[in-house]
């Protein structure tokens, strides 16, 4: 195929479109590809056809979209081995929001990969300064659950390795990679009853989680009482943005977070730490 | 005495070959038994356990649909999609035309659809299938028997017009 190998190394999603160009993005770019398999213009993409994202969807669930229902009305599907297709379409819904998707138009295939030593100039930091909450944030798509991953990784081994509970509502932050780790993780539950369900049975040093939103933030607060380090993400591409939004402010006026790293892609994964 | 025995020979012919037919008839009905009881099994599992359609498949059996080689399609493959391995399922059913293409409908969605409105279709599968079994059943009751007199009375007919 005619896809720079570049371009491969850093693939983190292949997305199906039922009529519309199929692509690839890769860092920060966004690919098309024709027939042929070369790269080109969105206009001139090959597009998914009706059967072959039924086909996708059958492969996906393995014949049994029904056993998904609890994941698909946020949109997603769980894979093995961390990786994650988004979904969207026609949706159906109810008095408690959407139900289920009448027609599933759009397929977003994201590739999960750890790469241990992403996050190693935060642990640097953790050994010398000391464990603290942090969060980690970056506009959609530049790395905040690879960057967990390796943070996940990097501080559940070694010489001093700490006790790290995964709350993975979206089961996408354990990958089978992650041998020889002292991780617990609880799996496609919400954050808040993952936290609290870590924090009273599981005595973590660390707990670690992705997407924090307002939603979760009263529940965050309470179980963090009990004193375990939180590192989470968010979407947002500067320190004065994120602040803006009530819960991360007050999640961090209660000392929750004392460190964020923002993550950027320039040719490679970057991060700043701030605190 | 070689009359006799040759009579006797075409007769028990005519009896066999009614028994054939009786036994076809009848397997189109265990067969329809059979469906219902596979269809019941899924709407369980999915009810319950959300079980996948793949080992719903493989932890099924039943006599007839396991001897017409229905049972062993479906258990085949858990890679090619559900509804594809059901079409290619309904192939080897000797059931009418007519529940064939309603199986093959219900067939068209297997396992793309949400919980609620997969085990809708299975009801309305299960609805229909039922009240096909029920007037088959009618209409074989006291057949099967006369089937195989009738196919004797075509012997002795041949018989008697032979000798």
């Amino acid at each position: 195929m005619g896809i720079p190998r570049t371009a491969v190394m850093s693939l983190n999603e292949i997305r199906l479109r039922v009529g519309l160009p199929l692509s690839l993005s890769c860092g920060n770019r966004n690919l098309s590809i024709n027939g042929q398999g070369k790269l080109c213009k969105p206009e001139y993409g090959v597009a998914v056809t009706e059967d072959e994202m039924k086909e996708c969807i059958s492969k996906l669930t393995r014949s049994s979209l029904y056993s998904f229902d609890d994941t698909i009305k946020y949109g997603y599907i769980p894979l093995e081995g961390g990786a994650r297709a988004g979904i969207c379409g026609d949706a159906v819904t109810d008095r408690n929001g959407i139900k289920t998707f009448s027609d599933i138009r759009s397929v977003s295939l994201r590739v999960s990969r750890l790469y241990p030593d992403l996050a190693k100039p935060l642990t640097d930091y953790f050994t010398s300064e000391g464990i603290c909450g942090t969060l980690v944030f970056s506009p959609p798509g530049l790395g905040k659950t690879t960057y967990l991953r390796s943070v996940a990784y990097l501080l559940s081994r070694g010489n001093k390795p700490y006790r790290v509970g995964l709350a993975d509502e979206r089961s996408e932050l354990y990958v089978p990679e992650m041998n020889g780790c002292l991780i617990d993780y609880v799996r496609g539950c919400r954050k808040r009853d993952g936290i609290d369900l870590l924090t009273r049975t599981m005595s973590p040093q660390i707990i670690i989680c992705d997407e924090i939103s307002d939603t979760e933030a009263d529940g965050v607060i309470a179980a963090q009482n009990s004193g375990v380090c939180l590192i989470a993400s968010c979407h947002g591409d500067s320190l004065e943005g994120i602040m803006k939004r009530p819960h991360i402010a007050r999640m961090t006026e209660k000392g929750i977070f004392k460190l964020f790293v923002r993550l950027w892609y320039d040719g490679g994964y970057k991060s700043e730490m701030t605190v | 005495m070689t009359k006799i025995i040759a009579c006797g020979l075409i007769i028990a012919v005519g009896w066999f070959c009614g028994g054939i037919y009786a036994d076809y008839r009848q397997k189109s009905y265990l067969e329809l038994c059979g469906m219902i009881s596979l269809l019941e099994s899924m709407k369980n599992a999915i009810s319950y356990s959300r079980t996948e359609l793949y080992g719903i498949f493989v932890s099924f059996s039943d006599k007839a649909l396991d001897s017409c080689g229905f049972t062993e399609t479906l258990k085949s493959s858990d890679i090619v999609p559900a509804n594809e391995i059901w079409h290619n399922a309904l192939e080897r059913l000797s059931v009418g035309e007519g529940i064939k293409d309603v199986l093959s409908s219900f067939g068209s969605t297997l396992g793309l659809l949400d919980c609620d409105t997969q085990i809708e279709r299975i009801e309305g599968c299960m609805a229909f299938l039922s009240k096909e079994r029920e007037q088959m059943r009618a209409a074989l009751a006291g057949k099967i028997k006369s089937y195989r007199y009738l196919g004797a009375l075509a012997g002795c007919l041949a018989a008697i017009v032979l000798y």
